[in-house]
């Protein structure tokens, strides 16, 4: 069931009509059984890996919990690990390590018949099994205490509106607002409305516009012009951004409605001026988790520069490979990593001094915020090819053969890029300056209401209707 | 205790969304009034707009699809025969059949006789690639929206019927070419479906394609239910109705005849006719040289004024009965 359709809207809609009515433990149950139908409506199969995650983590942190020897709470910790792993690297990444294998077995001269299975990627599972490892660590550091009731967990594990696509919630944010009552107020219902309004108006009218042609330059063959290669990568990530930021400010939107909080996970990420902000404002659940619960226990940067450097390439390499079971996934985590690493030592040898002059020092950001754009495009590039070939044909047409392309290509582009991305780069500009993510809702009335109508016609005119798959529900 | 929902409320009077809704109606308001006459997308659409703003005096109306389409308007035309040719696409099915009828009705007085020119009136169950641009694009009134609904079981056709209550959204894809330099409006849609239908068909199962065949589905289905009430409110309002199917070309025939579809088409049309007395109905459906059909459904042009001759004849013998 995806959030742009039809299904959803009323799924949505009846369980809203009883969440409101209902006092707080059936509210509880009323959100399980509907997060429960929500993802049975993609593969009833699947729950099963859900139920099983669920089990074993709240199991497992209790035993945790109660228990008082080092080596027996490691013991739990390493079952919940191992278990939530097993299952992501049995569904996500067997194939692509048995694939791999047989590839460098080959170039060894060994023929090795493949053996591999057919095997579907559960929607979320990276998402929820990250979700489930991050309660049973926190509990084993001592920073959380389990879960009392079965089911509150299981509502954690598998609420709605993040059980997909995220944000990847923290027990420590989610839990509290699980099991103590929640307040459906004015604010939140007002807030929560705009977001989904903004996530429909980034996904439906934005993403799924501008989809197409990109997928029109990545189906295309070699040879490149290197001017639509430009122009299509600003497309898609405009792409990527409003299909994943979309999603992400519904979910907050539906649970903002519910009385719920989720933490942000786009903060105008565009915006960056250098990599350590850029992954300060992108997939911000995601950069975070892998901070707290991967960089830190490497040693994070308290064990001398190249330890640093060290724990960060490992750290984006992981990322990149969460992203997705393929070698194009690597690549843009070791570009991550390697831009990390660049940007740390480089402020290392030359600390940043912003200049005295108003104009100088806003002069400046926005050329570090133009160059980065133009980096994290180049990434955009690896993550997004259909094959290693693909890059390298793609790469060398950027940097050699810059020739103007066709009008027509030229035109669809560039009209698409300015007319669907528009109105947003404009908000955001807005928001960006008041360092307010609700800045719209501020505005005086004549021009909030110029807004929602450019949106609600933006919608309608031109909003693809066809409800199109997020981006991020292959990871 | 004021009372919030009041025009006077200033939360209400400083609400976005209130003033926007305000907008909104006002905008497709005035797109209503402007936007249907400079805007058709097929036949559906002028004869819906032409039914709303014209009125008509006839005795006989004919209904049916694109092949009764050509028929009758040919006929028309030539002024062989007396009635006003209302048919339109057989992508309407027979709910819109229907509410052609309820429409014309409402404007006009009731007609002696309904002559419905149309391939198989039990076919249609609401589900074709076609449905959504000649059928929930179209008939967006509450009772047809809610009616056919409910007859579709699923809350999402009537949901995208009602997005179709926007006038921004019945015609966006002529709006959507008013913006200089975008690629051509996402027409796709269809045909993504079709291919989609066609995998989903090559994935089927031969003996459960066989099945398909021998027992189709879509008989006895929506188009029954509404082929049923256009009877009854012809028989409400004494109109005859008379049943003519349209031609086909010999080997469709050769192998429709000795199908079941066909064979259910002749029982069901004997007892419906035994129900109501104001159905008259032929089941022997003319065939023609595949050579006299431009795509094997459609009459070619140069064959047209023979077949339309036969039709005429057809229709005058079957209105004596």
């Amino acid at each position: 069931m995806l959030f742009n359709s039809a299904e959803f809207i009323i799924f949505f809609v009846v369980l809203y009509g009883l969440y409101v009515v209902l006092p707080h433990r059936p509210q509880n149950l009323l959100l399980l059984a509907g997060s429960y139908i929500f993802y049975a409506a993609w593969d009833w199969r699947f729950l099963s890996l859900i139920l099983i995650s669920t089990v074993i983590d709240y199991y497992c942190a209790h035993a945790i919990d109660r228990s008082d020897m080092p080596r027996r709470k490691k013991a739990f910790l390493t079952v919940s690990m191992v278990s939530n792993l097993g299952l992501l690297g049995i569904f996500k990444y067997s194939n692509f390590f048995v694939h791999s294998m047989i590839s460098l077995l080959g170039r060894f001269g060994l023929e090795v018949q493949p053996l591999t299975l057919n095997i579907i990627l559960p929607m979320g599972i990276s998402f929820y099994t990250f979700q489930t490892m991050s309660y049973t660590i926190d509990v084993y550091r001592g920073q959380l205490k389990p879960a009392v009731n079965i089911l509150d967990f299981a509502l954690y594990v598998t609420l709605f509106p993040q059980l997909v696509a995220g944000p990847i919630e923290r027990a420590s944010n989610l839990f509290p607002q699980v099991i103590r009552p929640r307040k459906i107020s004015r604010y939140g219902i007002t807030h929560g409305a705009y977001l989904i309004f903004w996530g429909y108006f980034q996904k439906v009218f934005i993403a799924d516009n501008i989809a197409p042609l990109v997928e029109k330059l990545f189906e295309g063959s070699a040879p490149y012009n290197g001017v639509h290669v430009l122009l299509g990568l600003y497309a898609f990530a405009l792409q990527i951004y409003c299909d994943f930021a979309g999603y992400s400010n519904i979910a907050r939107g539906l649970a903002f409605c519910m009385g719920f909080r989720f933490m942000l996970n786009f903060n105008l990420p565009y915006f960056a001026t250098n990599p350590s902000d850029f992954w300060a404002r992108w997939h911000i659940s995601l950069s975070t988790w892998l901070r707290d619960y991967l960089y830190i226990p490497l040693g994070g940067n308290r064990k001398g520069t190249w330890f640093t450097y060290r724990n960060l390439a490992l750290t984006m390499i992981l990322g990149g490979l969460w992203h997705g079971a393929a070698w194009n996934f690597v690549l843009w985590g070791i570009y991550q990593g390697i831009l990390l690493i660049g940007h740390r030592w480089y402020r290392a040898v030359r600390p940043f001094v912003a200049p005295a002059v108003p104009w100088k020092a806003a002069a400046l950001r926005v050329l570090h915020t133009v160059a980065f754009f133009h980096l994290v495009c180049l990434g955009w590039l690896l993550f997004r090819a259909e094959s290693l070939h693909q890059i390298g044909a793609m790469l060398s047409a950027l940097f050699t053969g810059f020739v103007w392309p066709s009008q027509l290509v030229l035109e669809h582009l560039v009209a698409a890029i300015l007319f669907f991305g528009g109105l947003m780069m404009v908000i955001e500009w807005f928001q960006f300056r008041s360092s307010d993510l609700y800045v719209v809702l501020k505005w005086p009335l004549p021009v909030r209401v110029a807004v929602y109508l450019l949106m609600f016609y933006g919608l309608v005119i031109f909003g693809v209707q066809d409800a199109q798959s997020f981006i991020y529900f292959q990871f | 205790m004021p009372n919030r929902l009041s025009i006077f409320s200033s939360r209400l009077l400083a609400s976005g969304v209130a003033w926007t809704a305000a907008a909104v109606f006002c905008i497709e308001s005035w797109c209503w009034k402007t936007l249907p006459s400079k805007y058709f997308s097929h036949e559906v659409d002028i004869l819906l707009y032409d039914l709303q703003t014209r009125t008509y005096d006839a005795d006989t109306i004919v209904l049916g699809d694109s092949v009764g389409r050509q028929l009758s308007r040919y006929l028309a035309g030539q002024k062989k025969c007396d009635f006003i040719p209302l048919a339109t696409n057989g992508a309407v099915e027979m709910a819109g059949q229907y509410y052609i009828l309820i429409r014309y009705l409402e404007r006009n007085r009731p007609p002696s006789a309904v002559i419905l020119l149309k391939h198989h009136v039990l076919h249609g169950d609401m589900k074709r690639v076609t449905t959504e641009n000649y059928l929930q694009r179209c008939f967006t009134r509450w009772y047809e929206m809610l009616s056919m609904t409910w007859q579709s079981q699923s809350p999402s056709f009537g949901l995208r019927m009602l997005s179709y209550r926007l006038a921004a959204a019945k015609y966006r894809l002529h709006l959507q070419k008013l913006i200089p330099g975008l690629p051509p409006p996402e027409t796709g849609g269809n045909a993504r479906q079709v291919e989609e239908r066609l995998e989903v068909l090559e994935k089927t199962p031969p003996l459960q394609q066989l099945m398909k065949r021998l027992f189709p589905s879509d008989l006895n289905s929506i188009s029954e239910y509404y082929f049923i009430r256009l009877l009854s409110l012809c028989q409400q309002r004494n109109i005859r109705i008379y049943y003519i199917p349209c031609p086909m070309t010999n080997s469709t025939w050769t192998r429709y005849k000795c199908g079941v579809a066909y064979a259910r088409l002749v029982r069901r049309l004997q007892e419906l006719s035994e129900d109501f007395p104001v159905l008259t109905y032929t089941t022997e459906i003319r065939d023609y040289p595949n050579g006299w059909f431009e795509d094997g459904i459609h009459i070619s042009a140069e064959k047209l004024p023979v077949v339309a001759d036969d039709y005429s004849r057809l229709m005058t013998e079957l209105m004596r009965q």
